[in-house]
C-alpha cells in the first residue's frame, strides 16, 4: 500500500502551485462525499520508485471549520476512517504571511501528525527572515522546516526526499507536546478512546463527528458550547503565537504590498473600480462569444467532413449508422464545447491567480446579496450569455455552496448563443422587420426584449430560490484580500487542462449518451414499419413524377414521422396542442433537447426539405404551412408561443449533463428541467393566449 | 446613499469584542480579533462593504457585520454629513 500524504495549508498559501509541481500531470480529480468540491489526488514518484499519493485538501485557516472548505479538511483529519485520512501532512505557509499561517499549523501538529513544515514563497523575502523561521520552527515545534519556492522550484527535490524520511521513520515517531492545552473540565469528559489518535482528536470529534455520523458519538458538544470552547480555544493560540512573533523584528526588503495598495486604489475604488469590471466583463463574453467560434466551426466542419467521408466508405448498416449519425454527432457536440470552456477558464484562473477575484467580490456582494448570489456569480451569469456549459462549470470557484447552486439553477436561464438560430428561424413571424425611429431594426428590439426576458427571470428565480434553498452556512462575507501576485502561466495551464478533461470525461460521458439515445429515437421504429413507408414514398413518388432528391427527402421526412421519436411527437400532441405546437413541432422538440439549434435541422427534415439546414428555405417553408381550417401555422402568437418555449426550457442536453456532474446528484438537472419546462409552457400558454 | 461612501473613511477602531458568536468564530479564524486594529481604506457602492486594513492585511467585510463587532474609535476619519 503506498502512503498517503496530505498537504495542508491556508487559502492563497501556495499551497495548489506546489501540489502541481510535486505532481505533475499525474493528478486525478474525486469528489468529497456528497459534497460538490474536487478532492484533488495526485501521485509522486519517488527517485528509488516508489509511489506517494499526494491530497491537496481544500485551503482552510482553522480545524474549527466556518465553511464547508474548511470542513472538508476537518472531517478527514479527524476520522481514522475517513477515505482522504493522510498518513503525513506536509504544511505550506507562506513566509510573507506567516504570523496568519500559524494557527492551523499549531492544530495540525496537536493532532500528531508527522509534518513537514514548507514556508513558501521564499524568493521573495530575505535570507534573514528565512533563517529566522526556519531555525525557530524547527527548535520550537520539532519537525523539519524547508524553505521553498514554487516559481524557482527551490528545495523541492529536497523536500521529496525528507517526506521519504519521514515516512519510513513515522512508527518511531515520538509526540510532541501540545500547543494548546485543552481545559481541565472539558479534558476530563474525554475518556480513553483507542478510535482517537490522542485526546485534541477526539476532542475535535466532539465538536464535529455529529456532522459525519451521528451514531459513533452521541455525546458531543452542543452547538453554543462547542462555540465558546471553539473562540478560547483560537484565542489562546493566537496568544501563543503572537510571543513567537513577537521580538521578529526582521524587515524584508523584497517585498512590500505597496503595488496591492496602489492597484486597489483604482482596482476597489467604488465607481471606477466597477466600471473595470464591465469592461473586463465585455472583453471575457467578446472571447467566448466570437473569439471562440472559429475553433468552434473547426470542430463542426472537420466533424461533418469525417461523418461525410465515412459514409462513403462504410458499408450502409445499422452499424455504420450507429458510428455515423449516432457517436459523430455526440462527440462533435461534447467536443465542441472545448474552446469556451478553455478558453473562460484561462481567463478566470488568471484573474482568480492574481487576487482580483476577491475584489470582485467586494465591489458587487451588496448588489447580488438580494438576489441570494455573490460577486463570482457574476462570471456564470455573464458567461451564461454565450454557454451554459462553461458558465456552469465556472461556479466551482463560489466557495459557498448555496450560492453556488442558486447560481448555477439560474445559468441556463440566461439567452445563449443556441437560442440565436431558433430565434432568427421565427422572429420575422412575430415582428416583421422595418426601421424604428429611422436607426432601428425592429428584430433588432425584439431581440433585446428577449435577452431581457431571459436575464429578468434569472434574477427573479434567484431571488425566490433564496427561500428554498436553506443552508447551514451563515452568510458571511468577511473575506480576506489576498496582495496580488503575478500568477504563473503553467498553474493556469494546468486549471486549463483540468477542467476540460473533467468536462470531457464527466460530463462528456452523459452527453454522448444522451445524443445516442436520442438518434435512436429517431432513426428507429417497429419491426418493418419504415419499409412500409418506403413503398409508400415510391409509390407516391412515381404519381406525383419526383426527382429522385426530392423522393429522398419526402422519405426521411416520413421515416422521422414514423420513427418513436415521431411516435412520441404525437403522443404528446395534447399536451402542447394548448400552446399552439402540432406533432411536428412536438417532434422538434423532443430532438432539439440535444442542443436548441437542432430544432432547425430538425424542423427542414420534417418538412422534407432535405437535410440541410438553409434558413431561407426553411423560413420560406413554413410560412406555407397551414392548420386544418387553412389558417396560418406560423402566425405571430404561435411563433411567440414557440420563441418563448425556446426561451425558457432546457432544450440542452449538456446543460442536463454539467449540471448533473457539477451537483454530483441526478436531483438538481432534473429540479431544473422540470421548473424550467413549467415556466416554458405557462409563457408560452399566456403568449398563444393573450 | 452615495454619500454613506465617507463615513468612518480612514478611522481606526479598536475590537474589543463581538455581538453575535457564530459571526465572531468566524472573523477570529481569518486574523479579525479583539485587540486588533481596523484601519477603514473605503466602502463600496450604495450601502456595499467595508475595505478595511488590518496590520497590513486587506479584508471585505459587510456592513452589517461591521456592526456586530464592538468597538473603540482611537482616530477619527473623514466623515461626510
Amino acid at each position: 500500500m503506498s502512503n498517503r500524504v496530505g498537504l495542508v495549508g491556508n487559502p492563497n498559501s501556495g499551497k495548489s502551485s506546489i501540489f502541481n509541481i510535486l505532481t505533475g500531470l499525474r493528478q486525478k480529480v474525486g469528489n468529497y462525499p456528497g459534497i460538490t468540491v474536487d478532492s484533488k489526488l495526485g501521485k509522486i514518484i519517488q527517485k528509488d520508485g516508489s509511489v506517494i499519493e499526494l491530497i491537496d485538501f481544500p485551503g482552510a485557516y482553522s480545524l474549527h471549520s466556518n465553511t464547508h472548505d474548511e470542513f472538508l479538511l476537518t472531517r478527514s483529519l479527524i476520522n481514522s476512517k475517513d477515505q482522504y485520512y493522510p498518513d503525513a501532512i506536509i504544511y505550506i505557509a507562506d513566509i510573507l504571511l506567516i504570523e496568519k499561517q500559524l494557527l492551523l499549523l499549531t492544530q495540525i501538529l496537536d493532532l500528531d501528525f508527522p509534518v513537514i513544515i514548507c514556508l513558501s514563497n521564499c524568493d521573495h523575502a530575505d535570507q534573514e527572515l528565512v533563517d529566522h523561521w526556519t531555525l525557530f520552527l524547527e527548535q520550537k515545534l520539532k519537525c523539519p522546516v524547508i524553505p521553498v519556492s514554487s516559481k524557482s522550484h527551490l528545495n523541492l527535490d529536497l523536500l521529496k526526499e525528507r517526506l521519504q524520511s519521514l515516512l519510513q521513520f513515522s512508527h518511531i515517531y515520538v509526540a510532541r507536546k501540545s500547543v494548546y492545552q485543552i481545559p481541565g473540565s472539558e479534558l476530563d469528559k474525554l475518556n480513553e478512546n483507542s478510535l482517537f489518535r490522542n485526546k485534541y482528536q477526539h476532542y475535535l470529534w466532539k465538536h464535529y463527528g455529529n456532522k459525519i455520523e451521528s451514531s459513533r458519538i452521541p455525546e458531543y458538544f452542543g452547538k453554543e458550547h462547542s462555540i465558546r470552547l471553539q473562540i478560547e480555544e483560537t484565542l489562546n493560540r493566537y496568544r501563543i503565537i503572537e510571543e513567537w512573533t513577537a521580538d521578529v523584528n526582521i524587515k524584508n526588503s523584497k517585498y512590500s504590498n505597496n503595488i496591492t495598495k496602489k492597484l486597489d486604489q483604482v482596482l476597489t475604488q467604488p465607481i471606477l473600480g466597477a466600471s473595470i469590471f464591465v469592461v473586463i466583463m465585455f472583453f471575457i463574453f467578446q472571447a467566448i462569444f466570437s473569439w471562440a467560434s472559429y475553433p468552434m466551426n473547426l470542430i463542426e466542419s472537420g466533424f461533418a467532413a469525417l461523418q461525410n467521408g465515412l459514409s462513403q466508405v462504410m458499408n450502409p448498416g445499422w452499424f455504420s449508422q450507429l458510428i455515423i449519425k449516432g457517436i459523430i454527432p455526440g462527440l462533435s457536440g461534447v467536443i465542441v464545447f472545448i474552446p469556451q470552456i478553455a478558453i473562460l477558464f484561462f481567463l478566470i484562473s488568471w484573474m482568480e491567480e492574481l487576487g482580483y477575484m476577491a475584489r470582485v467580490v467586494y465591489l458587487f456582494d451588496h448588489l447580488l446579496k438580494k438576489f441570494g448570489l455573490n460577486g463570482r456569480s457574476l462570471i456564470g451569469l455573464i458567461s451564461g450569455g454565450a454557454c451554459a456549459i462553461p458558465a456552469i462549470m465556472s461556479t466551482r470557484n463560489i466557495n459557498n455552496q448555496r450560492d453556488r447552486l442558486i447560481t448555477m439553477f439560474v445559468i441556463p436561464l440566461i439567452p445563449c448563443s443556441a437560442r440565436i438560430p431558433v430565434y432568427t428561424a421565427l422572429i420575422g413571424f412575430v415582428v416583421p422587420y422595418k426601421l424604428v425611429f429611422g436607426i432601428f431594426n425592429s428584430q433588432g428590439i425584439a431581440f433585446m426584449i428577449l435577452y431581457s426576458l431571459g436575464i429578468i427571470m434569472a434574477l427573479i428565480t434567484a431571488a425566490l430560490l433564496r427561500y428554498f434553498v436553506k443552508s447551514d452556512e451563515l452568510s458571511v462575507l468577511a473575506l480576506q484580500l489576498p496582495d496580488y501576485r503575478l500568477p504563473q502561466m503553467k498553474q493556469v495551464l494546468i486549471v486549463v487542462y483540468d477542467k476540460v478533461r473533467t468536462f470531457l470525461f464527466q460530463a462528456g460521458k452523459i452527453i454522448l449518451l444522451i445524443s445516442m439515445f436520442l438518434w435512436f429515437l429517431s432513426s428507429f421504429s417497429w419491426k418493418g414499419e419504415f419499409d412500409k413507408v418506403r413503398n409508400q414514398v415510391n409509390i407516391e413518388s412515381a404519381k406525383r413524377s419526383l426527382s429522385n432528391k426530392e423522393a429522398e427527402a419526402l422519405f426521411e421526412s416520413r421515416k422521422v414521422e414514423h420513427s418513436f421519436a415521431g411516435k412520441i411527437g404525437k403522443a404528446i400532441e395534447p399536451i402542447i396542442t394548448p400552446l399552439g405546437f402540432d406533432w411536428k413541432i412536438g417532434i422538434a422538440l423532443l430532438t432539439s433537447f440535444a442542443a436548441r439549434e437542432v430544432f432547425v435541422g430538425t424542423m427542414s427534415t420534417i418538412y422534407s426539405l432535405g437535410s440541410n439546414d438553409d434558413e431561407m428555405l426553411l423560413h420560406q417553408r413554413m410560412e406555407m404551412e397551414k392548420r386544418p381550417d387553412g389558417s396560418t401555422f406560423f402566425d405571430r402568437r404561435t411563433s411567440l408561443s414557440l420563441i418563448l418555449f425556446y426561451a425558457f426550457a432546457m432544450q440542452c442536453m449538456s446543460t442536463f449533463a454539467v449540471m448533473w456532474r457539477e451537483t454530483n446528484r441526478k436531483r438538481w438537472p432534473i429540479i431544473q428541467f422540470i421548473y424550467m419546462g413549467i415556466l416554458a409552457y405557462c409563457a408560452s400558454w399566456l403568449a398563444f393566449h393573450l | 446613499m452615495l454619500f454613506k461612501l465617507y463615513n468612518h473613511l480612514l478611522s481606526v477602531f479598536q475590537i474589543t469584542g463581538f455581538k453575535d458568536p457564530v459571526l465572531a468564530a468566524r472573523l477570529i479564524t481569518i486574523g479579525i480579533y479583539p485587540g486588533k486594529r481596523i484601519k477603514i481604506i473605503r466602502k463600496a457602492l450604495f450601502g456595499g462593504a467595508y475595505y478595511i486594513d488590518i496590520n497590513g492585511s486587506h479584508y471585505a467585510i459587510r456592513e452589517k457585520e461591521m456592526e456586530l463587532i464592538t468597538k473603540v474609535e482611537i482616530e477619527e476619519g473623514i466623515d461626510e454629513q
